[in-house]
């Protein structure tokens, strides 16, 4: 893999500024520039969180994507007051966690968090953050607990964005075999999360309402 | 800045391994937008670090370009409609059913607001009202009470059949309609009187009191009001035709006790009754229909009362079901 812009390291908020210093200097005189340096510097790295939580490569080059899209047509780089990658962070973060809501009760879409459609660039509570450390951590326990085999499969074909058959002739089993992990991985995480999303829920939403 | 936060613990955490004391410290540490920022910024290089999935940029910002292009400035003003739309569309569907809910309500607002005691063929009963009245319910006979006393200044209940009131006068002096199928209305304080209201006829007999009727002529609302005696028989597009019978010799409702008063009756009005009261037809021989009957007969029921009547005249019953004849017998006849 070749490197994209070295990640800008940063110790506390003035460093952070000063290593966006560039990209905020082209927003300034070339809006299309600026996104186009923004994109390259973090689009990596922002599909590699989201794909945290969504299991899955295509869904989580879509929310990149659609928090780009918005980031560009509501022009938030011109309100923005925090760094852009803390709010680009936090918007594919908000994102992510609604696609799974969505996901798991795909009758309601449940938008708890702000959706970053409008750039709100006020404090976030804590809690909301935490929460959604904690709710990464238990997918990644959930995704741990997979028989080793159904774990490979589904990793295969989640993150790679390899085909069934791909799969299926790369690890010498039956295509059917193939299906039938990655369908028990799926409901397996899926009814786990139900049951955290529950728990999470009354948390999230006291975290909005105060 | 609490120093107890660095890059280090931060980095522990996205890996999923602090313990929850350290979270609480975290939690302190987040509280401030300058923190968050840093939080966010530790997050990238992290994820820079240890990356899920190995992406092309240069792919993606080509896709991103495409797609900017396809919307122009519009995907935003395109997603907020839709939530907006949606939720007019489903404000649209709540009002629908709402509105729909309330139509339901409206037209069958007979079924749910009305109370209805309903007597068979040859039953009488009795029931009280709220207000502490007594109405007796000859056969056949159906009254709707309202069962929400929303307009508390009228008592109004509907009836179709027969049926004796025996009304209470309320302290505050609400007047008790009885409304009856051809927009008779009778008006009273607190009396008794027995109100008839079959075949499009509405006859009011007085016992007691004081009431007003007001019924409905082709051009205007007429009211007559009634002393105790009096009768009144109103049919539709008619002259009211009233008269007075002495108190003692009241027929209004002995029908209570299983009585049948007549006086001069006619034979056929007699016919009109039994069928009215218990369901059974009964057709005369054509000789009979000139008869009339005087006398108080004590029946339960249509035979008890055929029989009396056969006591009287000789006549032949056939049965067919539902349908009785009656026909002069032969030696009557002959008789004749």
């Amino acid at each position: 893999m070749k490197p994209t812009e070295p990640g800008p390291s940063a110790t506390d908020a003035n460093q952070e500024l000063d290593a966006e210093y560039f990209i905020r200097l082209a927003f300034e005189t070339d809006p299309k520039r600026g996104c186009e340096l923004l994109f390259r510097a973090y689009y990596r790295d922002l599909c590699s969180t989201a794909i945290r939580f969504v299991y899955s490569r295509q869904a989580a080059e879509d929310i990149v994507g659609e928090v780009f899209l918005l980031f560009w047509n509501n022009q938030v780089y011109q309100t923005i007051t925090i760094s852009y990658r803390a709010y680009l962070f936090r918007a594919v973060r908000n994102r992510a966690l609604n696609y799974i809501k969505f996901d798991l009760n795909r009758s309601a879409s449940l938008d708890l968090l702000p959706d970053d459609s409008e750039p709100d660039t006020t404090v976030q509570q804590p809690d909301q953050i935490l929460q959604v450390d904690e709710l990464l951590r238990r997918i990644n326990e959930i995704v741990r607990t997979l028989p080793l085999q159904a774990q490979r499969v589904f990793i295969m074909s989640r993150f790679d964005g390899r085909s069934h058959a791909e799969i299926a002739q790369e690890l010498q089993i039956n295509h059917k075999t193939v299906e039938s992990h990655i369908t028990r991985a799926l409901s397996s995480l899926r009814h786990l999360l139900r049951q955290e999303l529950c728990l999470l829920l009354p948390g999230l939403l006291y975290a909005l309402v105060s | 800045m609490n120093t107890a936060i660095n890059k280090e613990l931060l980095f522990t955490h996205f890996d999923g391994r602090t313990t929850p004391l350290q979270i609480e410290l975290l939690r302190e540490w987040l509280q401030t937008a300058e923190n968050q920022q840093v939080y966010y910024g530790w997050l990238q290089e992290w994820e820079h670090q240890n990356p899920q999935v190995f992406t092309d940029p240069d792919q993606a910002y080509s896709l991103f370009l495409h797609k900017l292009d396809a919307s122009p400035q519009s995907v935003s003003t395109r997603q907020v409609p839709i939530l907006k739309r949606w939720h007019v569309r489903s404000f649209l569907a709540a009002a629908s059913v709402a509105i729909f809910l309330l139509a339901v309500m409206y037209l069958t607002q007979p079924y749910w607001s009305m109370r209805t005691i309903a007597t068979d063929y040859g039953e009488v009963r009795s029931v009280v009202l709220d207000d502490g009245s007594r109405v007796t319910l000859n056969a056949n006979s159906k009254l709707q009470i309202p069962r929400f006393h929303l307009r508390t200044s009228s008592r109004d209940v509907f009836l179709q059949g027969e049926a004796e009131f025996a009304i209470v006068h309320t302290i505050s002096h609400d007047p008790f309609k009885v409304h009856t199928a051809n927009d008779v209305e009778v008006i009273v304080l607190g009396t008794e009187f027995t109100v008839n209201t079959r075949r499009n006829n509405t006859r009011v007999v007085l016992n007691r009191g004081k009431v007003k009727v007001r019924y409905p002529t082709p051009n205007q609302i007429n009211t007559l009001t009634m002393k105790p005696g009096d009768w009144v028989t109103l049919t539709p597009n008619e002259r009211p035709k009233r008269g007075r019978q002495s108190i003692d010799q009241t027929t209004g409702a002995n029908w209570k006790n299983y009585q049948y008063t007549f006086r001069n009756t006619p034979l056929p009005e007699i016919a009109a009754l039994i069928s009215d009261n218990f369901g059974v037809t009964v057709q005369l021989d054509e000789a009979l229909t000139k008869r009339s009957v005087t006398g108080t007969f004590h029946a339960q029921n249509a035979d008890e009362l055929i029989q009396a009547l056969i006591e009287l005249f000789e006549f032949d019953v056939i049965r067919q079901g539902k349908i009785i004849k009656l026909v002069l017998s032969d030696s009557t006849k002959t008789l004749n």
